[in-house]
């Protein structure tokens, strides 16, 4: 079981909006300092792949892999791991944060209705997605 | 208006390759598709004075390092990193030093050498936004990029697997007679709706086959290329878009659908006057895209559009991608980016490799390039036309 986190991303200082991937400069106002905060973690599914094939062994022995992109209600477009039952389009998702085995943090989304500790079972072995 | 290219020669396109793998660094592709472009030409070596290079697997060099590498001296010199759309670019800027003065003969090259292994590390480091925000989700690279771009397209436009097996089957039909593409074994619809999922919906025939190989071609004066003696080809319209559309949250259109009506307009044509389009096919998606973009349909018709349109060089159609594309052909890291261009001057100059579509005067080449994070950045195109000789 991986500890969830809340979702945060980095969001400019001078105008507020929210970025994603992590960036120096803001997209909106070309601010120079960002600040990372927990932000709403609420959004839409917009499209989903089960993955068959994977250039790293940690995927590779737990495929297929299911994989989701979100538009979250603060603005971007995230990619994150998807856990649950295999999603519809347009689905509302909520998205968490948790630590991979490489330790690196990355987005988990899922039913906006689930529980989310689901998404801390999501690198223990056969907690995977399918 | 900006939009004159005149004056301006493209010629002697040349292919260095396909290979699947290679102990070769990506220079070797590339001085070897300079002497083949010098010797196509009959142009001296020392008369080179210009040279775009686009390449992924060059670094730590760059277009600056290979000219030591060959000995060239040259008074104009661009590295292009924009992968499927560099060769689009390349003749753009490569076209206006022409016009200026800047350089007489350039040579536009893209070549990548395909080292076992090495295909991992330039998909996990291809951009920072990828190496944080893709690669970690499931390390496939553009496969997930890509798949999701399907589905959401599939989704909006009604689009199914077929119609994108339609792509793929014509490309292989085309690429079934050049004697340099990597797959050249028939392909069925049956055969390709029961390949081997990648990244669903995306399966194995909607993948292209990483491989080692380059593509170039010269820029040079009319002038010029008359007295040379050989065919070339001349830029009637030509254009690009970098991150264009950025607030469409999933990216079912490019940049060309920004541009494409000031592009016809430039060449005094339009896309029913075209006789073949090659165009970015890195996926069947993209190239379905590039159909509705660049105006042979409407947004979201492209899957009626390839059920009732023969794609293959000479079902009296719309030939796409004449040589099988990257599909079919391999993708040879940027060289995938050139292919297009390379087999347009082919085609309009009669120096085919494999069909010649019959009278092909006139006809257009898209890019696309640069998966930054989940979508490609660049795209550009380029309405090209046979000379008068």
């Amino acid at each position: 079981m991986t500890k969830i986190g809340n979702l945060q991303l980095l969001v400019c200082d001078d105008c507020g909006k929210v970025q994603y991937p992590d960036r120096e400069i803001c997209a909106d106002c070309l601010g120079g300092t960002l600040t990372r905060k927990t932000i709403d973690n609420g959004g839409e599914l917009l499209s989903w792949t089960r993955l068959h094939a994977s250039l790293e062994p940690m995927f590779q022995q737990a495929l297929p892999w299911l994989i989701a992109s979100v538009r979250l209600s603060s603005g971007p477009v995230v990619v994150a791991h998807w856990v649950g039952a295999e999603p519809t389009m347009g689905q509302a998702v909520q998205v968490v944060m948790v630590d991979d085995p490489q330790d690196r943090k990355v987005l988990v989304a899922l039913d906006a209705d689930a529980d989310e500790k689901a998404a801390g079972q999501l690198f223990v072995a056969d907690g995977g997605s399918a | 208006m900006s939009q004159d290219y005149s004056g301006v020669a493209l010629l002697a396109p040349t292919t260095v390759g396909y290979q699947r793998y290679s102990d070769h660094g990506a220079a070797w592709f590339i001085g070897r598709c300079v002497a083949d472009l010098l010797a196509g030409a009959g142009v001296a070596k020392d008369e080179l004075d210009g040279l775009a290079v686009s390449s992924m697997t060059l670094a730590p060099d760059s277009a600056v390092s290979l000219t030591e590498h060959f000995g060239l001296t040259t008074r104009w010199l661009e590295h292009v990193p924009m992968g499927g759309a560099a060769a689009v670019v390349s003749l753009r800027r490569a076209a206006r030093a022409i016009q200026a003065g800047d350089a007489r003969v350039i040579a536009c090259v893209a070549g990548d050498t395909n080292r076992k292994g090495g295909f991992r590390d330039a998909i996990e480091n291809f951009s920072v936004f990828s190496r944080q925000a893709v690669y970690p989700y499931g390390a496939a690279g553009p496969n997930v990029v890509f798949a999701l771009i399907t589905r959401a397209y599939m989704a909006e436009f009604g689009a199914t697997r077929e119609d994108f097996g339609r792509i793929c089957i014509a490309q292989r039909e085309n690429a079934s007679h050049n004697p340099v593409a990597l797959l050249r074994d028939p392909l069925d619809m049956q055969t390709y709706l029961d390949a081997r999922p990648i990244a669903e919906p995306v399966h194995l025939f909607d993948c292209v086959l990483p491989c080692a190989g380059a593509e170039g071609f010269l820029v040079t004066s009319v002038e010029r290329a008359r007295s040379l003696d050989v065919p070339f080809v001349e830029i009637l319209a030509v254009d690009e878009r970098h991150n264009a559309f950025p607030e469409d949250p999933v990216q079912l259109r490019g940049g060309w659908a920004m541009f494409r009506d000031e592009l016809y307009a430039a060449a005094g044509l339009g896309p029913g006057d075209m006789n073949f389009v090659q165009a970015y096919d890195d996926y069947p998606v993209i190239a379905l895209q590039q159909l509705e973009d660049l105006g042979f349909c409407d947004k979201g018709a492209g899957p009626e559009f390839v059920r009732h349109t023969e794609l293959t060089c000479t079902g009296g159609g719309l030939p796409l991608n004449t040589c099988g594309g990257q599909l079919s052909a391999g993708q040879a890291g940027f060289a995938g980016g050139h292919l297009g261009t390379v087999e347009a001057i082919r085609q309009l100059t009669g120096q085919v490799l494999g069909q010649q579509v019959p009278d092909a005067s006139v006809g257009i080449v898209s890019g696309y390039g640069m998966v930054n994070y989940d979508r490609c950045l660049c795209s550009a195109a380029a309405i090209l036309r046979r000379a008068d000789s």
